[in-house]
């Protein structure tokens, strides 16, 4: 090999060649896109931050990467969806940082989309978007009253509530109450458990709907979309309610860390009823988990339950791809996915919703309350672990 | 060391000082160098804990705005600092309990710990043929299992439903003695995930120990509690320094162990800062509480740094 033929020198220049080429191509591609036609052959990405890490039970897809996306990209062959970061607690807390920081910096938001469960907390920081029927068009179809909730700055676009599971080979007739509920926990001592309030929705909404009977009604909506600490002077009575329950709880007092060991032990037999996500118990017993024998009840006055959201954060670039696909989360397609894989309520209203969803989930849809506010769940996280839990 | 000894080494450490001293630069180049590590520790690890103690102080200005916006329940110092946020944290029901049963379990799991490990060590030390071949690879094994798998394994091993319950029912002692989800259980969990480290911090010193020193010692009439108490111990104080201090701190702190297998309540501190910070949105009471947990720990690495210093010596003094 001579020295004026270095191999490593040719790579070099074919290297320069192909940027050269590289950059001239993406200018060209950058003067085609500025002009409104070109648009829409032009390919986008929009960033997604999602909760939702673990995968469907029974399969190996994750809901996003999974299902939606998929389905979601061959519709719209120009947008491409990346999932990036996300999964609960601290991390919620380090996106909302994100968030802000980014906006004080008058910086690019760090995702176009998300549905972090720390999403009240950022519509009340104003960090989102107002979303309108008018850039989204199936808007039109979702409960006003569920937009409202979060300043417009989110859009349902599923639903899910706390339901009273009881599994037949031992519970036949399922107490209708709160009230019966109760009695039937003192009198079957060990049978029933609910996860620790702050380790997932079902125990909270069992604990939010005991405290909740002694709330005066006045106070409802405040603690539905406010915040007021004086309002919580009447959460004492539920409390001690549910402190009185402590003995009579699984293993005398023993509350589950998370949504998925209530359904672990209802499918072992160790605990007769429990609080689970509609949703989440369906899917579990549709995968095998949950025996066939495990049942679904709602009681009176109703387990809160509510609508997962989505919210285009406040300074996205490319915000009509977002927009499109908020907008197609809420087609029929995505809403038979949601149901089929989630087990799912529609985030339109039931009216809307497909023939075959709406079948689905008959005798138990929108038989449920509304989750109080962000500031007074963590509030009630605190008390319930200072009151109940025996020391 | 004699004192001529000492003067000859300081001679010749101040005559290396010297030939730096001679090219300024270099002697620049040489600071700098050193001052990196600090710089990136005192930036990444100085700064936060300084940001944190003034935020449970009550400043709520500057970069601990952000978290302040969300923060329920805090004290903003209306001037200067405030020691309200500690105070209302102690007054916290169930706050006392939790403090107290953070102390006795990391007391108790270091003190088991140590025991155990050196129990084992000495085995591992004296013993000869199959067993311990086997046991010296036994303990190590908590060290390749995860600590989320591990204490999940162990819970799930002590349910009422477990096979731990099955066994004592066989032999007619009821659930009550069943460590899951019991503070005891978190004892069990931190003994049993540190045991490897231990062992190995231990055995090695052990191991270390001549066979000639401990003959010397029996030949001169001594027995296996004196050879024990008179060569051994005093032979494997900073291995046994480093196993306390070291685990001692991690217990002190721990999180996995005491969420997996803990009851709800009282919870270890680390449990319930976290479910401050996360699910009671009270960063100011979660930081307060880490404040602690790093002054405790603070202290211990205080004991762990005089032993340290003091084997030095020790080494010196046998030069």
């Amino acid at each position: 090999m001579g020295p004026g033929r270095s191999p490593l020198r040719g790579l070099l220049r074919g290297l320069a060649l192909t940027a050269l080429a590289a950059v001239l191509a993406a200018c060209g591609g950058n003067a085609g896109g500025t002009t409104p036609t070109a648009s829409t052959s032009k390919k986008v990405t929009v960033t997604l931050s999602t909760d939702l890490t673990d995968p469907i039970p029974g399969t190996n897809m994750l809901p996003w990467q999974g299902v939606w996306i998929p389905a979601f990209e061959k519709a719209h062959p120009n947008i491409t969806v990346k999932v990036v970061g996300g999964s609960s607690g601290s991390t919620d807390q380090a996106l909302y940082d994100r968030v802000v920081a980014a906006e004080q910096a008058h910086q690019a938001p760090p995702v176009d989309i998300t549905d972090a469960s720390i999403l009240p907390q950022l519509a009340e920081a104003h960090e989102g978007l107002k979303l309108s029927s008018s850039e989204i068009p199936r808007m039109k179809e979702v409960d006003p009253a569920l937009v409202s909730q979060d300043q417009s700055e989110a859009m349902p676009y599923r639903g899910s509530s706390v339901v009273l599971a009881y599994n037949t080979q031992y519970v036949h007739t399922p107490p209708r109450t709160l009230s019966g509920l109760i009695s039937w926990i003192k009198g079957h001592p060990g049978k029933f458990s609910y996860n620790s309030p702050s380790t997932g929705g079902s125990g909270q909404g069992f604990v939010q709907a005991v405290v909740d009977q002694y709330v005066p009604h006045s106070d409802a909506a405040t603690l539905e979309t406010g915040y007021q600490p004086s309002v919580e002077s009447s959460w004492q009575r539920g409390l001690n309610e549910l402190h009185s329950l402590d003995g009579d709880i699984y293993q005398n007092g023993h509350y589950l860390s998370c949504n998925d060991q209530t359904l672990q032990l209802l499918g072992n037999g160790a605990i007769w009823m429990a609080p689970v996500w509609s949703d989440g118990a369906s899917a579990a017993k549709a995968s095998g988990l949950l025996p066939s024998s495990v049942h679904f009840a709602t009681v009176t006055p109703a387990f809160p339950g509510g609508p997962a959201d989505l919210m285009v954060l406040k300074g996205t670039p490319d915000r009509q791809a977002a927009f499109t696909l908020l907008n197609w989360m809420l087609s029929p397609t995505a809403q038979q996915l949601v149901a089929k894989y989630m087990q799912g309520y529609p985030g339109t209203e039931w009216r809307y919703a497909p023939a075959s969803v709406r079948k689905e989930f008959k005798g138990i849809e929108s038989n449920y309350a509304p989750f109080w506010s962000a500031k007074f769940t963590a509030d009630l996280n605190a008390k319930w672990q200072s009151a109940v839990p025996q020391s | 060391m004699s004192a001529a000894d000492a003067g000859g080494a300081l001679r010749v450490a101040a005559g290396r000082v010297r030939t730096w001293s001679g090219r300024p630069p270099a002697r620049a180049l040489a600071f700098l160098a050193g001052m990196l590590p600090v710089a990136v520790a005192a930036v990444f690890v100085g700064l936060p804990i300084l940001l944190s103690a003034l935020y449970t102080l009550g400043d709520t200005g500057g970069p601990n705005a952000t978290v302040a916006e969300v923060a329920q329940h805090q004290v903003v110092a209306a001037a200067g600092l405030t020691l309200t946020g500690y105070q209302r944290l102690f007054a916290t029901p169930g706050f006392g309990h939790d403090l107290w049963v953070t102390a006795w379990i990391t007391v108790l799991s270091t003190v088991i710990l140590l025991a155990l490990a050196w129990v084992l060590s000495l085995y591992l030390r004296f013993s000869r043929g199959r067993v311990r071949a086997v046991v010296s690879t036994l303990y190590t094994v908590p060290m390749f299992v995860p600590v989320v798998i591990a204490s999940y394994a162990l819970v799930s091993f002590w349910e009422t439903n477990g096979k731990l319950a099955a066994l004592l029912h066989a032999i007619g002692i009821g659930d009550a003695w069943l460590p899951g989800f019991t503070s005891g259980g978190v004892v069990l969990g931190l003994v049993w995930t540190n045991l490897p480290f231990a062992v190995i911090m231990i055995g090695s010193g052990l191991q270390a120990v001549p066979d000639a020193l401990i003959e010397a010692a029996r030949d001169v009439g001594a027995r296996p509690w004196r050879v024990l108490l008179s060569v051994l111990v005093p032979l494997n104080r900073l291995p046994s320094i480093i196993v306390l201090t070291f685990t001692a701190t991690g217990s002190l702190g721990s999180y996995t162990v005491p969420y997996l297998m803990g009851p709800n309540a009282p919870q270890m501190l680390g449990v319930a800062m976290t479910s401050a910070f996360q699910d009671y949105q009270e960063p100011q009471q979660a930081e307060s509480m880490a404040m602690l947990v790093f002054l405790a720990a603070a202290g211990l690495s205080f004991l762990y740094v005089r032993a340290n210093r003091r084997e030095l010596r020790r080494m010196a003094g046998k030069r």
